[in-house]
This record gives structure tokens, sequence and C-alpha cells, in this order.
């Protein structure tokens, strides 16, 4: 087998939790490759062809309606893996994946993952717990829709890209925004000039700034910690405390 | 200042999804076609706004693929789901 570069496994946290072994056995299946903003990974219904194993990007899983406005039903960065239906043998997505934020992942085959889950090792039980997480979070998500306002919601999404990020400031366009919280432009424009005249944040020209992440905690409904607990307690990660 | 309306910009989307070699080649991976379409966009979106895309670029401090979505979330009028027409015409095209 040629040499390889070794990857960069420890910042995906899902590679990061196998053991040494198990991670050996499973470098050479997986490829290093970079993903542009607004790349699509899999379109809904489609042959899901790579499990993806984020390092520094962010991707959003959205369901796209027939007058194609879109929803976002879930975000997934370092702490995780694009393609949960391959964990129980299924081959197509019930959602769309593409780049939120550009960055690098690790992916592998599909075919490779099948086999790699069939030998029901340390890879098939974190990725059971993780499907087990982002379920969860589907879920939440799903109720936080229904039940808690707009503004509640903003600061979820908002706290939990950052906890992602690692940074305080990334670009983010209105649209964006109306995609992963399902309401109108003026609705996105009336929470920022609410969350800027409560000093949370500074939004310029696409540019999102936490200025005070105390001030969305308290704005955001409980759902936020219940997404973040679950990570924790199913992982054993600390993804969310930044 | 110049703005753009959905039947412009899908006609913007058209014109570069047939006449693009970028889907066709097969010599560029997912990312870097990505990539270059957004490029190729942003730059014709640029010379129909009358904008440089270079100094618009700079203003918007980010690559292409974010200058593209925020010049058309400044320029657009009326509103329309521009994701929804990069998505059609070129983006989802883009083999993984």
């Amino acid at each position: 087998m040629p040499t390889r570069e070794p990857l960069p496994r420890r910042v995906n946290q899902l590679l990061a939790a196998l053991p040494d072994d198990d991670y050996q056995r499973l470098q050479s299946f997986l490829e290093d490759v970079p993903l542009a903003l607004k790349q699509v990974l899999f379109e809904k219904q489609a042959p899901i062809e790579y499990v993806y194993f984020p390092i520094d990007c962010i991707i959003s899983l959205v369901i796209k309606m027939e007058n194609g406005e879109t929803v976002e039903v879930g975000t997934v960065g370092a702490e995780g893996a694009i393609g949960v239906p391959l964990v129980f043998e299924g081959s197509r997505s019930p959602f769309t994946a593409f780049a939120q934020v550009p960055g690098r992942a690790l992916r592998m085959r599909a075919q490779d993952l099948f086999a790699a889950l069939e030998q029901n090792g340390p890879l098939a039980n974190l990725m059971r717990r993780y499907a087990e997480a982002f379920l969860g979070q589907v879920a939440q998500g799903g109720a936080c829709n229904q039940l808690h306002s707009v503004a509640q919601r903003c600061a979820r999404w908002l706290l939990l890209t950052q906890d992602r990020l690692h940074t305080d400031e990334f670009p983010l366009t209105q649209e964006f925004l109306c995609q992963m919280l399902g309401v109108r432009r003026a609705t996105v424009s009336e929470i920022a000039s609410a969350f800027q005249k409560a000093g949370y944040i500074r939004y310029h020209r696409g540019w999102m700034t936490i200025v005070d992440r105390r001030g969305l905690e308290a704005t955001s409904c409980e759902c936020y910690r219940v997404i973040q607990g679950e990570y924790q307690r199913l992982l054993q990660t600390d993804w969310g405390s930044t | 200042m110049k703005t753009i309306d959905q039947p412009t910009f899908e006609r913007l989307c058209q014109d570069l999804s047939r006449n693009t070699t970028v889907l066709r080649e097969g010599k560029l991976n997912a990312a870097q076609q990505t990539e270059q379409l957004m490029r190729a966009l942003f730059h014709t979106v640029c010379e129909y706004l009358g904008l440089d895309p270079v100094a618009q670029a700079a203003e918007l401090r980010d690559g292409d693929g974010f200058a593209l979505l925020q010049t058309l979330e400044e320029h657009m009028e009326p509103e329309f789901l521009y994701s929804d027409l990069l998505d059609r015409y070129l983006l989802s095209k883009i083999r993984p």
C-alpha cells in the first residue's frame, strides 16, 4: 500500500473518538477533499455515494419545496458526519446536503462504510450513537419550529453555528438565514435589527458578528441546551462549550 | 443603483450552463467546478450591474462565492429565490 500523508483525523470528533488501530484500518479508505461554498454533496432522493466527515466546513441539510422555498432541518460540522441514512443501510437521502461554510472534509465511499459497519466494531458503535444524536437534533428542531418564536430559533441557530465555527464573525446572507429559519426576509430583518439593538450581534453587508453570546443564550429556547446536551451525552464531546 | 430581476438572473444562469466547459470537461473536482461556476457567474452579474468584480469582492471581504450571493442580496429587485435558480441551472449538475 502506498505511503500516505496522515489525514487530519483529530479535528473530526467522530474519527478522533476511534481507537488508533481502528482509525489506521480506516485511513486507506478516507479521502481528504475540499468543499466549496454552496457545493452540493447530494440532492434529496439521490443516491448517497460518500459519507463525509467535516473538518472545518459546515454542511446544511435542507428540504426543498416544489416552489423553490427551502428549509434547513440540520447542520453538521466537525462533530459529526453527513450520510446518516447509510448507517441504517439506506442508500438515498431525505435531504439535500450542501456546504454552508466552505472548507475540507474526509470522505469515504458508501460501500466501504457498509463493509466497515458490518464488522460491528467501534466505528459501527460510534456511527449508531451519532445517528441517534443527529435524529435527536432533527426531532428537537421540528418541535422547536412549531413551538418557539423566530427570535428564539434565530438565537439557537446562531449559537450552534458559532459553536461549530469557533469564531465570532462569519458571512451569512439574509436568504440563507431565511432558509435556516423558514421565514420571510422581512421577519429576518426585524429579528436582526432587534438583536443589534440589544447588543447581541452586529450585522453588516452579510457579515454576522456575535457580540454578546450570553445575551443570545438568554434569548434562545431550551432547544439549544437540549441538542448540545444530547451530543455530549452520546458522543462524550464538548463541541458546544465555546 | 442598477438592479437585477429574476428573469435576468435566470437567463444569466442558463447562458453560463450552456456555454461553460466546466461541467463537461471532467478535469476538475466538485469543489473546483463549484468555485469556477460561482466565479464566472459573479463576473457576469457584476458586468450586468456595471460593477468592478475585483473591487466588489474586496469590499465584501470574502471569495467570489459569497461575493456573488451578497451582490444579489444588495441588487435584486424585486426579491427572488436566487439559491434555487443557482441549484437548478448550475450546482445540481456537478457530480460529487
